[in-house]
């Protein structure tokens, strides 16, 4: 049932403003995450929205009611951290219970829940375990069973996958998208890992400097990224700096400062914009070198090549001296290059994203 | 020049063999990497080389000498830690410059060496910066031309990038490499995170319960995982329980619910029990079966779009659960709740015999 709403939201600490003036609508019973490196006020956000901080300016609403002046433990909210905060003397089962317990709810009627929520994260044959036997993946298993006991709606996480590791991250990043869609909750996420944001999340709110660059759907935000800032925080790229040289024809020409000339059917810009041409490693041919300098089409050398997992990264050296990084699926490879190997690099047109420069590197 | 030769080393504490009897030899400039779940002994194993821990038994030898009794200071290494090991009261130049001071080199010689490591380490401008005005990465920088600075080759990484942010720990990779190369040194770098390690090693030992299970080039340990805990440790597998059917001309395995699939490896016996391994990326989804391939008919459980790739999460038609990773570029996307098949060529599946205790074989401890 919970829509959560943020309308003009700010929030300070002293003169500096974490939180500035956003607004924002988690729908009901979606996976939506905050997204941002640190300092981008995210934390600063889920604490506001879990009522532990106030807000200076703005209003919170959940299912239209407004939240000021509502304490934490009647917003419906369950929270978990990154840091699974459970009790070490009392075991899983005494953990899950804690909540309901506290509240001198019924243990009888508090027992179907805490099994039912047991089960749910898969740790019903561990009920008598205490917090040090269990690995990382199940403290945090724990630690959501008892945010979800006392009949919650509404679960926020603050990096709750940031203390495992990668293998175990995806593992449970899958776990906790299907507990909240089968119990129907609102979720919102915090982390700064790209990778597990677009992993979890129908939609994600990707911030910087207390200020929302952009909302969307993983998809969305990977193909049509509004600003430089998210396309570079959520991918690797190439930058080159210029100046718009040409425009008509369904193309912008660039001409960059190392003297490149780069076309971009993306976006029409006008004559004498300063822009960033912008490109993607994964998005960049690697070709045989040979032929005459074209346009999209650069010379340089191999630099240096990694092996990551699927893919193969390599930095090819332009002739400018400027690096470029490009990422070829292994499946995908025809003929791996050396390093010191000369080579062409070839940007798709389609693929070369423009924005103004000045327009928040 | 330092090459660095472990022979026969054991370490006990009490009744735990934190590492046993171990072999191990780390060429001279190579970008060696210990990696291991923790607990592992690599820890201990980099302790060992450095100095820090005495080892019950056996023998390192760097750079041909061997060193038993010789005190870390006298090794000649230079020591990289997790948490950056700044004074916070001397600026980045009287850092790099401590242990030169200490030594009592003249001031001129001091000041020449010291800009030229910070030079290396991308520090110029920030000599004269207290370690609080410095970002995360700096600081280990400033960590690192530290240990560059006595103009040791050997360098010891104990989790050099484990408490950097994801993004920045990815740049660091290259920039740690490029130095190491650039400067002639050995590197011997340890940490539990298997991407930082095959994108940085020229080659990895895997260690587990303080032995090393193999060692290789990072496409080595990845073509050919030597066991199943390799196999699932570094990079990400599939693994699905069969038996081999009589060898004729082409080897069959059939999985759960009598599913058959074509593998390569020969000379395994009929009615043998086996677990098989496909690396995720090595699978594609398709809608439909293809010649010459092997097919597996299931459903998309999740599809998760993550930009350059997308991650489906399968149920198999056996009830069998697997995960594939797709490039995005070139290929279809697929919607939850669509029927599809999961392609495979048979040169790509590993193939190991059952083991004994198949959970601890895919713990990740």
């Amino acid at each position: 049932m919970p829509e959560i709403k943020l309308e003009e939201v700010t929030k300070r600490y002293g003169e500096t403003a974490v939180v500035k003036d956003l607004s924002l609508t988690v729908n009901d019973g979606e996976y939506f995450t905050l997204l941002g490196p640190m300092g981008s006020g995210k934390t600063t956000t889920l604490m506001l929205l879990a009522g532990l901080i106030e807000t200076d300016e703005g209003e919170i609403y959940f299912d239209n009611r407004i939240m000021k002046a509502i304490p934490p433990e009647d917003r419906g909210i369950g929270f978990v951290f990154e840091t699974f905060a459970l009790f070490p003397h009392y075991d899983v089962w005494e953990n899950v219970c804690y909540g309901p317990r506290v509240k001198g709810e019924n243990p009888a009627s508090t027992r179907g829940v805490a099994e039912e929520m047991l089960e749910m994260v898969l740790l019903e044959d561990r009920p008598d375990a205490l917090p040090d036997e269990l690995s990382g993946g199940m403290k945090q298993r724990v630690a959501l069973a008892r945010a979800l006991t006392s009949g919650a709606k509404v679960l926020l996480l603050d990096e709750p996958l940031g203390s495992l590791d990668a293998k175990i991250r995806m593992s449970l990043a899958y776990d906790l998208r299907r507990i909240v869609k089968d119990l129907g909750l609102t979720a919102i996420h915090v982390t700064n890992s790209v990778e597990e944001a677009m992993m979890i999340s129908d939609r994600i709110a990707v911030l910087h400097g207390g200020t929302l660059e952009q909302v969307g759907t993983p998809k969305e935000l990977y193909e049509n990224p509004r600003t430089v800032f998210v396309m570079d925080f959520m991918g690797d790229v190439n930058f080159f700096s210029g100046t718009v040289t040409r425009s008509g024809g369904g193309f912008t020409e660039v001409t960059t400062q190392e003297g490149f000339i780069l076309r971009s059917s993306r976006r029409i810009m006008n004559v004498g914009s300063m822009v960033y041409a912008v490109v993607r490693a994964e998005d960049v041919d690697i070709m045989q070198k040979g032929g005459e300098r074209a346009i999209n089409r650069l010379h340089g050398v191999v630099k240096d090549k990694m092996f990551l997992l699927g893919f193969m990264d390599y930095i090819i050296e332009l002739e400018t001296g400027q690096e470029v990084h490009v990422e070829v699926p292994s499946m995908m490879i025809e003929r791996d290059r050396e390093v010191g190997e000369a080579v062409a690099v070839g940007l798709n047109p389609e693929k070369v994203y423009l924005f103004q420069r000045g327009e928040t590197p | 020049m330092p090459d660095v030769r472990l022979v026969n080393v054991a370490k006990r504490y009490g009744d735990v063999v934190a590492v046993d009897r171990l072999n191990l030899h780390i060429r001279d400039g190579e970008y060696f990497v210990l990696l291991g779940p923790s607990g592992c002994g690599k820890t201990t194993t980099l302790r060992i080389i450095a100095g820090l821990t005495e080892p019950d038994e056996g023998k390192v030898y760097i750079d041909g000498v061997e060193v038993s009794g010789v005190p870390p200071e006298d090794r000649n290494i230079g020591l990289v830690f997790q948490h950056f090991e700044v004074f916070p009261f001397m600026t980045v130049y009287e850092n790099v410059a401590y242990s030169l001071t200490i030594q009592g080199m003249d001031e001129e010689e001091i000041e020449r060496r010291v800009y030229q490591v910070l030079e290396v380490a991308g520090l110029s401008e920030a000599a004269d910066k207290d370690p609080q005005e410095l970002s995360a990465p700096e600081l280990q920088r400033c960590s690192i031309a530290r240990a560059l600075a006595k103009g040791s080759k050997l360098l010891l990484l104990d989790e050099p990038l484990g408490s950097l942010d994801p993004e920045t720990r990815e740049r660091f990779r290259f920039t740690l490499k490029s130095l190491v190369k650039g400067r002639g040194l050995t590197a011997i770098h340890v940490t539990h995170d298997q991407e930082e390690a095959m994108a940085i090693a020229d080659r990895i030992a895997v260690f587990r319960g303080g032995r090393v299970l193999q060692v290789g080039g990072p496409l080595e340990l990845y073509e050919r995982p030597a066991s199943i805990f390799v196999a699932n440790f570094v990079g990400e597998t599939n693994f699905l329980e069969g038996v081999v059917e009589g060898s004729g001309e082409r080897t069959l395995v059939r999985l759960r619910a009598d599913l058959p699939i074509e593998v390569e490896e020969s000379g395994l016996e009929g009615g043998l029990r086996v677990v098989v391994g496909v690396r995720r990326e090595n699978m594609v989804v398709r809608p439909r079966e293809e010649e010459g391939l092997n097919s597996l008919p299931g459903r998309v459980v999740r599809a998760a779009f993550l930009g350059k790739l997308i991650r489906y999460r399968i149920e198999l038609d056996n009830g069998d659960f697997i995960e594939v990773k797709q490039p995005t570029r070139g290929g279809e996307i697929f919607e939850e709740g669509e029927r599809i098949y999961v392609l495979f060529p048979a040169e790509k599946v590993l193939v190991y015999p059952y083991p004994r205790d198949l959970r601890f074989e895919l713990a990740l401890k």
